[in-house]
Parts: structure tokens; C-alpha cells; sequence
């Protein structure tokens, strides 16, 4: 679809132009990297995570390469890894096509209550069924090994959950609906799993070797997992003192990086800053930097510029909503100060420039967007905000009024990380601000 | 600064421009759209719901979430399958059975993970409808799905904001004694509800909310002249709870206390605790304006002692000054009558004439204040 087909889509429908904007700026709406809505913003962001992750499952080789990846909530990081498959199935290069294998945990399991046997049993039950479903040679009926596993597993079961065999096609299928479905027996199924675990990666592991072995023999360049949604996973204090996140990323980090496979896991951003974090690296070794913030400064010692790259970009992004809305720019934003102003004030969060868009413009009967709806826009936000930080955050939240190199690894920071309340941003290093709709309010500049 | 009157005008002002801003949001948009709107009173949310419905090309469906819900996708998927059309979906009652102090409910974490169906299953606007306090839980359990709102529509002032300017001061809240009294009975229906103990309540946290509502539910019996209810709220149920470094929450529980004693002539008692328990507070805490309303609550009980001298130079030298400063016009212009009625009962009629004249009646009158305008014209006559 070109941008002449979604406004002439709009334009049948006989909307006004401010309503026809409000529809083409939807802040949930994940582009695809084909959509002519789409703006690559790898070079404001100052790291291109897309190229680093293909560049280095490309070079893997035969060796697999487990990968974590992360960025702030709504960040596009599900669009960019549509972005990555993309690219890996089409084969940029001369290594030729991956088969990607995609895995989304938040729609097979429970992010509530996730662990370990859990994510085991949903990966051997997801290969299976892809490689079924992309007829892989030798692939499309399970394994020896994978159903005298299956037929141990459920005698082992026994009668602690009815399988419901009939809808599923591959060895463990069932399983993982029972592990979703059934969080009372829940317990007692991981029990069970525990025990066959060990082998259970090990067959998981043969099958990945195997399949990958015959797919570059047919002149692909192998296998990749992406398994995402574990970064939604909630974070439980757990009796033993420990945490959800801790029990599957940290306590069984060795078993998520022995796959035979290339992984690219999504995990919390949090983890990033967690004290754990070296236990991770030494699993995982040196992982790639979370996916920052689109700079909209030019550099951290700078002011926020409009002829920054980052600027340019979102620029280009509300340029490109307007086309596909087909109303000129200059109709919605006569003033360069408004869209200035709502652009510096997303701190570069494209989801949430979008959402000010459209609250700036619900305040208004017809366009242009002027400076005080933008104005309003933005006092709306910050007084949700107002009411959404917890007290004990904002004298923390004061030491990120400029930009900081450094960020605690502590639990209250990496909180403010994942909730937006502070930005991280990359120019070669990190820098860390408080987000720019914070700094507008009373509470923060008093705290 | 603005007087509480042109406070509470401004603040309608802008809940219709907020009301405005949703009604376009809900027509302009297309397809799942989620959106927040916040307010803390049932009686002015089932209003602007009514006139949303006016607003709609077709009206929206009310989902009422029941208390013991868990997956709110669920109940709403359930709740829309006889509909062909769907103009938005209102959720309302989502916070029931959830304390601000849940460090985690169930029914938030659902929000956050079933965040990807809920574009899937729901093809219309949906607007949660919360209390305030929902915000802060929403925020950190369900960020996801919080992160996906195209917007919030704070539908807090006038009265919705009771609860909170409750405890700020001394002195009684405008929008406490403007309820109506269904209004005022409903509020407080709902200020029991979520006072009720559920089951988490065994994990001994004490939720911080609990406080400001147990404050508001015994102003409101205050209000309503139900001093026993009153006292026993704020005596027995707040004063014990209320952490010992929560000076402000105490003073006010003081004070509910000390207007029912003084109400019912137990004088003595009463002016100890304005001068003990409340007045230090506020002068530690700095906060001139509480200060100053307690120093005219004492004038107040010196005046009925008999007490005039002293009552008189406490109104002229403690009270007035600070509204002066403040630029409270409303409260000079209540302080100047009761000053008018010290020197009236010590037979300065001219002066005490005079004051109700040129001090207060010009106020009340700009004020559009018709009440207190009445009952200064009928001590002028």
C-alpha cells in the first residue's frame, strides 16, 4: 500500500482533515518496515540494533549465537525484530536465507507465572510445528527421540492433567496449553518436566543441530529463534527471596544460551541495570546495548536542536502521517515552534509523540495544531504522570534533569527505565534524562 | 491567586474542556483505541457517560466489572458478542477490590499481558473509567498496557478532588461542603467500599489511601451533622492507623474531632486540642494558612467563652493578616464578619456596619456567593 492508497482509503470516506490526521497517527499501530508510514530511525538513534543483530548472526557461522535484546516499552522493539526476520528470511547477503523460527511467549504461556520448563517445553513444541509447517526435509514428522520423550513426559504426568492431544499436532504441543490454561497444576507439571529436562534439551538440542544442518545443506544459511514477549514477563518477589526475572534469566541462564540454534531472546530492559547483569554476560557474553531513545539532542552536552538528526527524523515521521492522511504539513503545523515543541517534548519516543499528536489535535475543532493545544497536550500528560510516580522516585528523578552518564543498578533505577520516567539515550556511550514531560511539572522541579 | 470560588468556576471550565477533548477523541478515532478517563466521583461519571451517549452515533456499551474479575478482556469480549456495532466501550468499576498498596493484583497483570489481544478482540475506543488512586497501580503493573493509551481525561474538579485537598489543611474543603447530599451520600457509599477489608488486608500493609478516605468519610458525616459517626471514624479508626510521621493527616483527624466537640459545647476539650494538637503541627510543617484558620477556630471558641478581647486580636493580628498575604478574599471577607460580630455584641454597631457594607457584601456579590450575601444583609438589618 503506498501513501496515495491509505489517503485516498480516508479520503472516500469524506473525513474532515483533523480527523483523517488523528486516524493515521494510531500510537499502538506497530509499521511494518514496508508500510509507506515507516521511517527507519537507526542513525537517530545511534545504533543501528537490527544491522549489529544480523551482522552477527551472519558471521556466527556454524557457531550459534544467543542474543538478548531490549529497549524501553514502545519503542517499536517488536517492530524492529519484524524488521530483523524480515531481512534474515530475505537474505540481504550473500549467506543466503535464515529460517526463522518465531516464538511469542505472551500468547502461549502465562507471563504471570513463567519459568524455565515452561519456555523449554513451548520452544521443542514450536520447532517442531514450524519445520512441519515449512516442510523442512526430514523434519515434518517428530523425531524418535522427541516422542519417546513425549510418551515418557506423559506417563510421568499421569493423572495430574488431562492432555488435550487431539488438538495438537507435535510431541508437547499439549503441554503448553495445559502449562497456560492450568495454573493450579502448574507446579506440579514443571515437576515433572525438571525431571526430564536434561534431556528434553538435549533432544531440543539434536533436533536444532539437525535442522539447521539440513538447512544449509539446501543452500540456506540456517536456523534462528526468535522468541519474543519475555520482556513482558512479570517481575514476582518469589518465597525463596528471589525474583520471576531473576529464576529464568539469571538461575537458568546456562540453559537459555545452550541452544544449538541462533536466539534472540527479548528481555526486561531492567535486567540491564540489574546487579545480575555479569551473571548474564558470562552466559550470554558481552550483550548488545538495549535499543535507545531517538536522540533529540545532538549530543548530550548539546540543547535539543531541530536540525538534529533525531529531530529530522520524527520530523520526517509526522510529515509521512500527514501525507498518508493527505493534508499538507504546513496545514497542520503553519508554525515550525508547534511540531518543535511536540517533538523535543516526546523526548524522542516516537509512540509517544504520536499520542501528544493526537491529544493536541482532539483539542481542536478543525486544524492547524497551535502552540497552546500542543501546549495542553503535554500539561494533559504530565499531570497523569503527576499521579502515576510513586513519592519516594521524584529526589531521585531530580539527578536526571541533565543528561547523566551513569545510572544506579539499583531496583528503584531500573524501575524509572522501565516505566519511562527516564530516557536512555546513545552517541557511542549512554546518557540517561529524566523524560522532558516530567521536567515540566512543579513536583519535579521542587523535589 | 485565585479565590477558592474562581478556583472551583476555572476547574469546571476546564472539566468541559477535557469533556470536550474526549468526545472528539471518541468520535475521530477508528478501531481499538485506548483511553483513560479518571474520576473519582460515580455520580459525575454516570453523568458524563450520559451525555457521551449523547454525543456517540450510537451509545457506547457499559461494561461493569465485577469485583472478583481477573481477565477484564474476557468480560468484555463476553459482553460485546450481541452487538453488531460497537460506537466505544465504557469500563467502568474496574477498581474495585484493588488497594493502592497491592504491590500486585491479578487483574492489572492480565491488562499487561493480554495487552496484544485486546487490538484483536475489541474493534472500538475503550475508556477505563478509575478512581485516581487506580493510576499509580495501573502505572506500575500494567506499564504495557498503560504505555498503549492515545490519552488521559482528568475528570477531577470540582469535587473529585475532596479526597486529596482533605487533608492538605485545616480548614473545611469547598468542594466537601458543596456536595449535594446525594452526591455527598453516594461519595460516601463508595468511600465504604473501598474501605471494606479484602482479602490481601491480611498482609498487615496498611494502605495509605485508606487514611484519606476513613478522613473524608468522617468530614462528610461531619457535614451532614452526624457528629457521632464523625467522632468515632476519626477517633477510633483513623487516629490509631495514621503513621506517627504523618503529622498533617493527624492534625485534620484532630480537628474533625475538635469541631464535633466544639459543637457540642465541650469547649475546653476543644480549644486543647486546637492549641496542642493542631496548631504546632501546621507551625512546624510552615503552612500559614492552616495556621491561621486554627488560630480563628480558637478565636472562634473564645468568642463563645465570652472571651471578646482576645478573640478580636487573635481575627486582627493572626487571622486576617495571612489572607491578606494569601489574597483569600473569601476568607477576609469571613473573618471581617466575625470581627463585625465581636464589635457588634461590645456595641460598636457604626464600625461592625461598616464592615458588613464595604468588607464583606462587595465580595459576596462578586463572588456571586447569593447565600453568605442573604446572611450578611440580614445582620446589616
Amino acid at each position: 500500500m503506498t501513501i496515495d492508497d491509505l489517503s485516498e482509503s480516508l479520503m472516500g470516506r469524506k473525513l474532515d482533515p483533523i480527523t483523517r490526521l488523528v486516524r493515521q497517527c494510531d500510537p499502538n499501530e506497530a509499521l511494518s518496515s514496508t508500510d509507506p508510514r515507516f521511517v527507519d530511525f537507526a542513525d537517530a538513534r545511534g545504533a543501528d540494533a537490527v544491522k549489529i543483530i544480523e551482522r552477527q548472526l551472519r558471521r556466527a557461522g556454524e557457531t550459534p549465537e544467543r542474543l538478548l535484546f531490549a529497549g524501553h516499552l514502545g519503542i517499536g522493539k517488536s517492530s524492529l525484530l519484524k524488521r530483523l526476520q524480515d531481512r534474515l528470511e530475505t537474505g540481504a547477503d550473500s549467506s543466503g536465507k535464515f529460517t526463522v523460527v518465531w516464538i511469542d511467549t505472551t500468547k502461549q504461556l502465562d507471563p504471570n507465572d513463567l519459568d524455565f520448563p515452561d519456555l523449554l517445553v513451548l520452544i521443542a513444541a514450536e520447532v517442531q510445528r514450524r519445520l512441519k509447517v515449512k516442510e523442512v526435509s526430514g523434519f515434518t514428522e517428530p523425531s524418535i527421540r522427541m516422542k519417546s520423550l513425549w510418551d515418557a513426559c506423559k506417563e510421568l504426568i499421569g493423572s495430574t492433567v488431562r492432555l488435550t492431544e487431539a488438538e495438537i499436532d507435535v510431541p508437547f504441543g499439549s503441554l503448553t496449553l495445559e502449562l497456560r490454561n492450568q495454573p493450579t497444576a502448574r507446579t506440579k507439571l514443571r515437576e515433572q518436566i525438571e525431571k526430564l529436562s536434561t534431556e528434553l534439551l538435549s533432544a531440543l538440542n539434536e533436533l536444532l543441530h539437525d535442522s539447521n544442518a539440513a538447512l544449509r545443506k539446501s543452500g540456506g544459511a540456517g536456523l534462528v529463534l526468535i522468541v519474543d514477549g519475555l520482556e513482558k514477563m512479570s517481575r514476582r518477589e518469589l518465597p525463596d527471596g528471589s525474583n520471576s526475572h531473576d529464576r529464568l534469566f539469571i538461575h537458568r541462564s546456562a540453559q537459555l544460551a545452550s541452544l544449538e540454534a541462533n536466539v534472540v531472546y527479548t528481555v526486561p530492559i531492567s535486567l540491564y541495570y540489574s546487579p545480575q547483569c555479569s551473571v548474564l554476560e558470562q552466559a550470554f557474553g558481552e550483550f548488545n546495548t538495549p535499543v535507545p531513545m531517538i536522540k533529540v539532542r545532538p549530543s548530550q552536552s548539546e540543547e535539543v536542536n531541530p536540525n538534529s538528526v533525531g529531530m529530522q527524523r520524527l520530523w520526517e515521521m509526522l510529515d509521512l502521517r500527514c501525507k498518508a492522511a493527505d493534508v499538507p504539513f504546513a496545514d497542520v503545523f503553519p508554525d515550525d515552534s508547534v511540531w518543535q515543541h511536540l517533538c523535543a517534548m516526546s523526548g524522542g519516543h516516537p509512540r509517544h509523540l504520536l499520542m501528544l499528536l493526537r491529544t493536541a489535535a482532539n483539542q481542536l475543532d478543525a486544524l492547524p495544531i497551535t502552540l497552546a493545544a500542543a501546549e495542553q497536550a503535554v500539561r494533559t500528560y504530565a499531570n497523569s504522570l503527576l499521579r502515576e510516580i510513586p513519592d519516594d522516585f521524584w529526589p531521585k528523578l531530580r539527578q536526571f534533569e541533565l543528561p547523566q552518564e551513569e545510572i544506579p543498578r539499583d531496583e528503584m533505577h531500573q524501575k524509572m527505565l522501565y516505566f519511562l520516567h527516564v530516557f536512555e539515550y546513545q552517541n557511542g556511550r549512554p546518557w540517561y534524562e529524566v523524560n522532558p514531560v516530567i521536567r515540566t511539572l512543579e513536583r519535579f522541579r521542587d523535589a | 491567586m485565585l479565590d477558592p470560588v474562581q478556583t472551583l468556576l476555572a476547574s469546571s471550565d476546564e472539566s468541559d474542556a477535557t469533556f470536550l477533548e474526549l468526545s472528539r477523541t471518541l468520535t475521530r478515532v477508528e478501531g481499538f483505541t485506548l483511553l483513560i478517563a479518571v474520576c473519582n466521583e460515580p455520580a459525575r461519571q454516570n453523568r458524563l457517560l450520559d451525555r457521551l451517549d449523547a454525543v456517540l452515533e450510537s451509545p457506547a456499551i457499559r461494561v461493569v466489572v465485577p469485583a472478583d474479575c481477573e481477565d477484564v478482556l474476557a468480560f468484555v469480549e463476553l459482553s460485546l458478542t450481541d452487538h453488531a456495532s460497537i460506537s466505544a466501550v465504557m469500563v467502568t468499576e474496574f477498581a474495585s477490590g484493588i488497594r493502592s498498596v497491592d504491590v500486585t493484583h491479578p487483574k492489572l497483570r492480565a491488562l499487561n499481558h493480554r495487552r496484544e489481544e485486546w487490538r484483536e478482540s475489541v474493534p472500538a475506543p475503550v475508556v477505563f473509567w478509575l478512581p485516581e488512586y487506580l493510576l499509580q497501580p495501573l502505572a506500575q503493573q500494567a506499564p504495557d498496557f498503560l504505555d498503549w493509551r492515545s490519552g488521559t481525561f482528568l475528570f477531577l474538579d470540582p469535587l473529585g478532588r475532596a479526597a486529596e485537598s482533605s487533608i492538605r489543611g485545616a480548614d473545611s474543603t469547598p468542594e466537601i461542603w458543596r456536595f449535594l447530599e446525594t452526591e455527598r451520600r453516594e461519595r460516601m457509599a463508595q468511600l465504604r467500599e473501598w474501605l471494606a477489608p479484602t482479602p490481601s488486608d491480611r498482609d498487615g500493609k496498611l494502605d495509605p489511601a485508606k487514611i484519606r478516605w476513613l478522613l473524608e468519610l468522617a468530614e462528610h458525616h461531619q457535614r451532614l451533622g452526624e457528629y457521632h459517626e464523625c467522632l468515632q471514624i476519626a477517633r477510633n479508626q483513623a487516629l490509631p492507623i495514621i503513621p506517627t510521621d504523618d503529622k498533617r493527616s493527624q492534625a485534620f483527624a484532630w480537628s474533625l474531632i475538635a469541631d464535633v466537640l466544639q459543637s457540642r459545647g465541650e469547649l475546653d476539650e476543644a480549644l486543647r486540642i486546637r492549641r496542642e494538637e493542631q496548631l504546632p503541627v501546621y507551625e512546624r510543617l510552615g503552612d500559614v494558612r492552616s495556621r491561621a484558620v486554627t488560630m480563628g477556630q480558637i478565636a472562634d471558641i473564645l468568642q463563645s467563652r465570652g472571651e471578646l478581647d482576645e478573640a478580636l486580636r487573635i481575627r486582627r493580628e493572626k487571622e486576617l493578616p495571612v489572607y491578606e498575604r494569601l489574597g483569600d478574599v473569601r476568607s477576609r471577607a469571613v473573618t471581617m464578619g466575625k470581627i463585625a460580630d465581636i464589635l457588634q455584641s461590645r456595641g460598636e454597631l457604626d464600625e461592625a456596619l461598616r464592615i458588613r457594607r464595604e468588607e464583606q457584601l462587595p465580595v459576596y456579590e462578586r463572588l456571586g456567593d447569593v447565600r453568605s450575601r442573604a446572611v450578611t444583609m440580614g445582620k446589616i438589618a
